[in-house]
């Protein structure tokens, strides 16, 4: 058997409880975290075709608490929104903290990466009088970084920048970096357990948690929404609500539980205050591949059908082909008593019987 | 002279049958999961889900069976399209748009019907595969990974469905129309034919029954 000591020990059930997502209520957990991460690791943090909305996200981190994630726990060289640096030193300061720090330090990715004649539409600095585009960035520093954390459903599968039309190319961050590398934390925003307890997951067991087929870690994109739901039992009886003050399953209102892989009803959101079907609102799927387009509209069960000059939604194409076929079918029928046909038949029937 | 030959074995008839209660059942239950407000057949949704979640299981024995039936003893010669069926559309058309009153002999099914048949083995599988990764997209995240997605494969679900709703008219439809005699073997197996007429049966299925 393996000795470890009490601090080792320490050391791992508090990463475990970080990773398990019980940080929230263990503020001891941030403390373990704190000592065990001190100085290390580095990360550099960028932003591309994005709102922004993930970082602000981030602030919502309550054990560890934001201060204690940026100051203690992760030594963060670079964050386009806290940089007192502008202009070619911040550019400067984060391509050097990258050299300085080539196969050690965590990018994380915040938006989708536009491609579009050669990416001349996210330009993030510039350098030796050249503009410095994020598409040639991140590729850049990929090939430097230890792993890359793909923050956000932008960052991760296009989002929202590369929803349709997709005027700017924008392509998600595993098709310019190697997806090995790249872990998806998708979410509209993502959820700061999310991004935490993946963060403490690769301090602790040096590798990327393990993630399913659309590069999510397991541990918190494990089983859908609709199977946890608290409004679940309004589902199994059919007491739908037809406006959102009324009580029961939202599914009719457009709500993507039933097809969205995220542990929000357990996790709940704001410190676990609340979370979007608890307050009311149908679930948008943002945790999705495919989000907003494939997932939407979003008080829509279903995306729209979408044939060359057509557009409907699924119920109408549907019903529309359906009445199509039974006028199809009554305009046979005519035609099959007109011509004789259906009589006809019959006659040999009788025949044959005789 | 007026003689009975059998069309359909007992094999096919049974899951015929069984294939008709499961999807029918499906049809109606999963317009009611759909939308319990606009197809209100059900008490909870929960009645319909467990209905839908059961027939799942008979089609998909039943789809097993008869594609294993159809290997075992060749009756996929019968019922399997294939691309040289498309050459025999036109006469086939030719005879629905009332154009003709000839139905030539193509076998125990003609092209149309070998392309409804064998269409429905197919779809029932994007049925399956797309309804199970519905069903538990925990045990199955690599099903919905292969749609793009649990949304897609649910509206992927909902169309095909409606081809299953609208095939299933025309079937009936023209089941009903083109002689009770047909209808009626399935039931009792047998057809009656004339000796002088071009037979509905094939020489296979014939050698089958002598």
């Amino acid at each position: 058997m393996n000795k470890i000591s009490r601090r080792e020990f320490l050391k791992f059930a508090s990463f475990t409880a970080a990773t398990l997502g019980l940080s929230q209520s263990v503020p001891e957990v941030a403390y373990a975290l704190e000592n065990a991460a001190k100085g290390q690791p580095p990360v550099i943090w960028i932003q591309g075709a994005s709102c922004t909305g993930c970082s602000i996200s981030l602030l919502n981190s309550v054990h560890p608490d934001i201060k204690e994630i940026l100051l203690e726990i992760i030594s963060l060289k670079f964050h386009p929104n806290i940089s007192a640096a502008t202009g070619h030193v911040a550019v400067e300061a984060f391509l050097g903290e990258a050299e300085k720090n080539k196969g050690k330090f965590f990018l994380v990715v915040e938006g989708a990466v536009p491609t579009k004649d050669n990416g001349v539409y996210c330009s993030i600095g510039e350098k030796d009088g050249r503009e410095l585009y994020f598409s040639e960035i991140i590729k850049e520093l990929g090939e430097k970084a230890k792993a890359v954390i793909a923050i956000g459903t932008c960052a991760a599968y296009g989002g929202i920048p590369a929803a349709d039309p997709n005027p700017t190319g924008c392509v998600p961050v595993s098709e310019v970096i190697d997806p090995k590398k790249v872990l998806n934390i998708p979410g509209c925003p993502p959820h700061p357990d999310w991004f935490v307890g993946s963060l403490a997951h690769v301090l602790l067991y040096n590798e990327l948690p393990k993630t399913d087929k659309f590069g999510r870690p397991k541990m918190f994109y494990g089983g859908i929404i609709h199977d946890n739901c608290p409004r679940r039992q309004y589902f199994d009886n059919s007491i739908f609500a037809k406006d959102f003050s009324e009580p029961g399953c939202l599914l009719l209102l457009g709500c993507k539980g039933p097809v969205t892989y995220s542990d929000c009803p357990t996790r709940l959101w704001n410190g676990g205050v609340n979370w979007c079907i608890k307050a009311g609102h149908p679930c948008i799927g943002c945790t999705e591949p495919g989000f907003p387009d494939k997932i939407g509209p979003i008080y829509e069960k279903m995306p729209e059908v979408k044939l060359p000059g057509i557009s409907a939604s699924a119920d109408t194409f549907g019903e529309v082909v359906g009445a199509a076929t039974a006028i199809g079918l009554g305009a046979h029928l005519i035609g099959n008593i007109v011509t004789g046909r259906l009589g006809g038949h019959k006659k040999k029937d009788k025949e044959g019987e005789k | 002279m007026a003689r009975k030959v059998l069309r359909h074995p007992l094999f096919i008839r049974v899951t015929h049958w069984v294939n008709m209660i499961a999807i029918t059942s499906l049809i109606i239950s999963g317009f009611y999961i759909h939308n319990p407000l606009k197809y209100n057949f059900f008490s909870t949704m929960d009645a319909a889900r467990k209905l839908h979640f059961y027939m799942m299981y008979v089609v998909m024995a039943g789809l097993l069976a008869r594609v294993y039936y159809a290997i075992a003893t060749k009756d996929y010669q019968n019922i399997w399209f294939r691309f040289k069926d498309l050459k025999n559309f036109p006469a086939l058309l030719r005879y629905y748009l009332f154009l003709t009153d000839k139905h030539p002999n193509w076998g125990k099914y003609n092209p149309g019907q070998k392309l409804v048949y064998s269409g429905w083995g197919f779809l029932l599988i994007i049925q399956i595969l797309t309804g199970l990764a519905l069903y538990k997209p925990d045990t199955f995240p690599t099903l919905a990974s292969i749609f793009g997605g649990l949304n897609i494969a649910r509206l992927i679900h909902y169309l095909v469905n409606w081809i299953f709703v609208i095939t299933v008219a025309i079937h009936l439809y023209l089941d009903l129309t083109e002689g009770l005699g047909i209808v009626k073997s399935m039931f009792t197996g047998y057809v009656t034919v004339d000796e002088e007429e071009p037979t509905v049966v094939t020489k296979e299925q014939l050698r089958q029954t002598l």
